[in-house]
């Protein structure tokens, strides 16, 4: 798969990655596992950056280092390690829902889901997670209004919730 | 709009919180009242988070492309060697 080039992410990747994977090295991590880690806080990071949750007060490094230690524990190390920050610290905080994912059902799910219906998933995240308007989705998804454009939305929407439906009630049979 | 992009829209409106408490008290009965309503409630929510999910695999994938390209160049990949020797 060709992505295409993004300089800015490139350029926070060159800068923020050593200094991570220093922190997992000091906590008993492998290259693999700082990998992984920088990963998910990078993906959380910008989650929050998108989403203007952001401290100006906190450089983007900082924050990577932060959200990466949140990782570590979530992931790796539960409960055994003293925890970083301060109760009520939501600076670094990681959505609830974020290592659900790893879960084999979930996995299978999001498969399925996929083969179902990848272009109604495109189009979806563009709006739900990376907060597109729906001018720049109808352009973009190319619908002649905003309205079609919306309409669609909808339908995919619901598509997308029979599939999970019939996905899941297909799951409990096999369970 | 056909009457189940209404039905889709209005769910969508409740799971986001942005209907007023009135109208969301009169959604809450409804869903009460109109049979297979919960249902469809429980399943969009599910769909948000898969929408998530599926963007965080995405943004992963662009994650490992640039880790390639970059553990190509010999200074960085030395560098990152170095941490863990």
């Amino acid at each position: 798969m060709s992505f295409i080039k993004d300089p800015w992410l490139e350029k926070l990747y060159r800068e923020a990655f050593p200094p991570v994977a220093r922190i997992v090295a000091r906590l008993g991590g492998g290259p693999e596992e700082a990998k992984d880690i920088f990963h998910d806080a990078l993906v959380i990071y910008l989650e929050k950056k998108y989403n203007n949750r952001l401290s100006v007060a906190v450089s983007d490094k900082a924050y990577l280092a932060g959200i990466a230690r949140i990782c570590w524990i979530r992931k790796f190390n539960q409960g055994h390690r003293e925890m970083p920050f301060e109760p009520g610290d939501r600076r670094f905080d990681i959505p609830e829902d974020y290592y659900e994912l790893e879960k084999s059902t979930s996995h299978s799910l999001l498969d399925k889901l996929k083969l179902a219906g990848e272009k109604c998933l495109q189009l979806l995240r563009a709006f739900y997670y990376d907060q597109q308007s729906m001018q720049e989705i109808a352009e973009k998804f190319h619908y002649r209004t905003r309205h079609s454009a919306t309409v669609q939305k909808h339908k995919c929407i619901e598509k997308l919730r029979e599939e999970f439906k019939k996905t899941e009630q297909y799951e409990e049979i096999i369970a | 709009m056909r009457k189940s992009l209404h039905e889709t829209g209005e769910i969508e409106r409740y799971l986001q919180q942005e209907m007023p408490a009135p109208e969301k008290a009169l959604f809450e009965a409804k869903m009460i009242i109109v049979p297979g309503l919960q249902e469809k409630v429980y399943h969009q929510r599910k769909t948000y988070q898969l929408i998530r999910w599926f963007a965080r695999w995405q943004q992963k994938k662009k994650l490992e492309a640039i880790h390639r390209s970059l553990m190509n160049e010999p200074r960085f990949r030395e560098s990152i060697h170095s941490i863990f020797s």
